[in-house]
């Protein structure tokens, strides 16, 4: 053959078509699987090209100036002794046993070093015979079957993740080492050129074999890993679908958090084939998680008691009674840190010891979870097997993940929920009340010949517990009524429509206030089962002669302006508040009014407002604007009341209801 | 109920601070004492009532100030300031009689009390269930103070006269969870 020479026939040798599909193959592998061992095995690609490239400059000067064929074999001997180093620290990466791949580096730099130089000084020509020319093949051989050894000591106990490795490595060894022997016997002992066509054409692309295997696995691996990615989840939303419409249809039944979160539970155990699982939610005030969940034999993952593991159904007990301080044991653990805990096997972790003996307690495998809403931990969700040779597995793990979010948006929603219904519960209690209220209140106030009467009534929260009202009498007489219900909502509401209904029935017949008075108390007290009191003020107003009867019953004095006088005057009688006291009996007084005098009656919450620095109105600020402005007219003057408390208070909250009522005589 | 709580005598406790309290002056008439409650617990915001322990709370001492500070002496008055919120409740209560004399003996009794039934001693405990002086009766129950150090957890203080009692509860705030913030 060595008479033909033809260098394109050179050029275009199969083992550099081969190295260039080896190039594209790595490429299209890398764009994808993110895997990052396949990035150090990249590093052989421009390698196998060098390699071929320099062997194809070397066959086209040869085919014009006799070169010696040792220079082939050193560029063989030195691309392949580096091959193998990469593979060794590829494998090394991979299995994180540094401690064999060092010291064979090393050795083999050192070896190829001199082989390289015997080869490059041409140290075993062709015509020395095949022993010298044995030896490089044989070192290469011996570097194959080193790797094949440090191969063969990976486990799955000793290498994360080494599934792919362990499945790769007898097809990895098994071609070199062939090829190798090959290549020594082909070289060797029947001393074949390299131009000789069963060597160009078949052997030397044969030595690619294994790579092309090795990259040809990386693109199953791919491909079966997307396969499983998207099984598992069409199977994840599957069930996470099955969990939503069911928890779903589970709230809208029962809204029982207890049994939401059993459903929870029993629903996540069933999809991961858990043998039993536990939700845990936080108490803030006492600073524990407390179990309020439990499916299946759940034992504490933590120290008890010996006594309480004798017995599965005692050891249960302590488990579901025993709150769980936070930041204490695993669980307690999670929920301070709110990083989810996965231990796969018990064996291996030292904080779960206690579960590791033969009795009640016994776990294989724990999965802890927080349940996070907006940055709020709510409380954990663990899961757990019994079983030794159930493991959870990663993909449970992040299955069961997937749930727990939900479950905590769920839960989430749920407590809001019921504290919505509570709130609107109260609301509605409250606008029942302020709906009564409203009827109870008189629509339209009269107007008298010799008097004109102004009023209002201001709401702390929606409902009041201040009740007025003006009662026509015949004969040209009024009455006017104010009075405090302590307390508010419903039964507040009701002792109003109770005194009202009093006050309409007897004042017909009754004109006394003092006796007016006496009957409603008479009628509220002891009436009813729970407390419920009331100041009141009543005062009658005859038209034609200017005489007010006045009766109280410990509200706040009947404030008069004497338009006389220009001074202030306060009318008081003995009396206790309504509901005290059934024989309680009441004073009253009679005064005469005349032209221009003002009559108030008030409640606590005008001379008590408050603004924001916590200063009070008071009686003082009150009574003086009265003074100020009793020229005004009874409309002028009540907007000056209302101006003056709001421009006092500001912004602060209102505390309590405001109600006045005001009679200036024309 | 590790800690024993005692009642504190310090004049310049910050919960004698008055500013920005509601204030009502009670005659002492001892069937008023539950209208009194009522007039000053219905300030308070619903959350904090507790269906109504707070009421309860506060009965107990201005009964207190009634009927052992004023001996139910219709001449003497009841002082009270309070203010509420949504995560506390301050109560100012003042009588003119002549003040709990009996304090450090009370302190004493409390201690015991507790540390009874830290020993899970019940036998002994049974001598420490009612705090009673020669002046109790029979409506006495002698321990609504034993509930009122636990209730109010901001301090239960008094003057040096010791006829007037500060007490000072705090309510945590009500959101679910733990904040995450909190925890690093």
């Amino acid at each position: 053959m060595e008479n033909i020479p033809n260098p394109f026939l050179y050029l275009t040798s199969t083992t550099l078509a081969v190295a260039l599909f080896l190039w594209l193959l790595y490429h299209y592998i890398k764009k994808r699987t993110l895997n990052p061992a396949l990035k150090a095995l990249g590093r052989l690609i421009p390698l196998f090209l060098v390699r071929e490239g320099l062997a194809s400059v070397f066959l086209f000067i040869r085919a014009f100036t006799p070169l010696p064929w040792a220079v082939l074999d050193l560029i063989f001997f030195l691309t392949d002794s580096l091959a193998i180093l990469f593979l060794v620290l590829w494998t090394a990466k991979y299995s994180g046993r540094k401690a064999f791949a060092v010291p064979f580096i090393l050795i083999n730099i050192l070896v190829a070093f001199f082989l390289g130089l015997a080869l490059a000084i041409n140290l075993f020509p062709k015509e020395s015979g095949w022993v010298p020319r044995l030896i490089p093949w044989t070192v290469l051989l011996g570097d194959w079957i080193a790797f094949a050894i440090m191969l063969g000591a990976i486990t799955e106990f000793n290498t994360p993740n080494s599934g792919h490795l362990i499945e790769l490595r007898a097809r990895l060894t098994q071609i070199p080492i062939a090829v190798t022997t090959a290549a020594a016997l082909l070289f060797g002992v029947i001393n074949f050129d390299y131009d000789h066509p069963f060597i160009k054409y078949i052997f030397l692309p044969l030595t690619y074999g294994a790579y092309v295997y090795l990259f040809y696995k990386y693109v199953v691996i791919h491909e079966t890993d997307e396969e499983q990615r998207i099984g598992f989840l069409e199977k994840d939303i599957n069930s996470l679908f099955d969990f939503m419409s069911n928890l779903g249809s589970a709230i809208s039944e029962k809204f029982d958090p207890s049994q939401v979160l059993d459903f929870i539970t029993s629903s996540v155990v069933k999809s991961t084939n858990a043998d039993a699982g536990a939700i845990m939610l936080v108490d803030e005030a006492e600073n524990t998680l407390k179990v309020e969940a439990v499916t299946g034999v759940f034992p504490p993952p933590y120290p008890v008691p010996d006594m309480v593991k004798v017995k599965i159904a005692s050891m249960q007990n302590y488990f579901k009674s025993m709150p769980i301080k936070i930041g204490e044991t695993i669980l307690g653990e999670v929920a301070k840190t709110g990083k989810p805990l996965f231990i796969r096997n018990t064996l291996q972790d030292e904080r779960m010891k206690q579960n590791t003996q033969n009795d009640t307690l016994f776990v294989s495998s724990i999965i802890i979870l927080p349940l996070i809403v907006s940055k709020r931990i709510m409380g954990v969700i663990a899961l757990l097997r019994r079983d030794r040779l159930k493991l959870f597995t990663e993909t449970d793990y992040d299955h069961v993940k997937t749930f727990a979010n939900y479950s905590s948006l769920t839960l989430d929603f749920l407590f809001t929920y019921l504290e919505l219904i509570e709130k609107r519960e109260l609301e509605r209690e409250l606008g029942i009340a302020a709906e009564i209220q409203q009827k109870l209140l008189p629509r339209k106030l009269p107007e008298l010949k010799t008097a004109t009467i102004g009023a209002f009534s201001i709401p702390a929260k929606g409902v009041s517990g201040d009740y007025y009202d003006i009662l026509q009498f015949t004969g040209g007489r009024i009455g006017l009524v104010i009075c405090d219900v302590a307390g508010k909502g419903v039964p507040a509401a009701l002792i109003m429509v109770m005194i009202r209904s009093i006050l309409h029935l007897i004042t017909s017949a009754e004109k006394d206030a003092a006796k007016v008075i006496t009957w409603i108390n008479r009628g509220i007290t002891g009436k009813i089962d729970i407390d419920r009191f009331a100041t009141m003020s009543f005062m009658t107003y005859n038209e034609s002669t200017g005489e007010v009867i006045y009766s109280n019953a410990a509200h706040h004095p009947l404030l008069i302006f004497r338009a006389k006088t220009a001074t202030l005057e306060n009318v008081d009688t003995e009396g206790l508040p309504i509901g005290i006291e059934r024989t309680a009996k009441y004073g009253q007084k009679r005064i005469k009014l005349g032209k221009g005098d003002v009559v108030v009656l008030y409640t606590d919450g005008i001379i008590e407002a408050m603004n924001q620095t916590g200063e009070q109105y008071t009686y003082e600020r009150f009574s003086k604007l009265i003074q100020e402005n009793s020229g005004l007219a009874t409309d002028e003057i009540i907007a000056k009341i209302k101006a003056d408390l709001k421009a006092f208070v500001g912004p602060a909250p209102q505390h309590d209801d405001q109600t006045l009522m005001l009679m200036k005589v024309n | 109920m590790s800690q024993v709580k005692l009642l504190e005598v310090n004049e310049n406790s910050k919960l004698f601070d008055k500013t920005g309290m509601f204030f009502k002056e009670f005659d002492s008439d001892f069937r008023q004492i539950r209208y009194y409650t009522l007039l000053v617990v219905q300030k308070a915001p619903t959350e904090i009532k507790e269906i109504n322990l707070l009421e309860q709370q506060i009965s107990e001492i201005i009964k207190n100030a009634v009927k052992h500070g004023n001996k139910c002496d219709l001449k003497k008055k009841v002082k009270v300031w309070y203010y509420f919120s949504k995560d506390k409740a301050h109560l100012i209560v003042e009588d003119e009689g002549e003040g709990f004399k009996d304090l450090e003996g009370w302190n004493e009794f409390n201690k015991k009390r507790i540390e009874c039934f830290l020993n899970q001693n019940f036998e002994e405990m049974e001598k420490y269930v009612s705090y009673r002086t020669s002046k109790s009766d029979d409506h006495d129950s002698g321990n609504a103070m034993f509930a009122a150090v636990e209730y109010w957890n901001g301090g239960v203080v008094f003057n040096n006269k010791k006829n007037c009692i500060a007490v000072l509860k705090t309510f945590p705030k009500k959101k679910k969870g733990i904040d995450m913030e909190d925890m690093q």
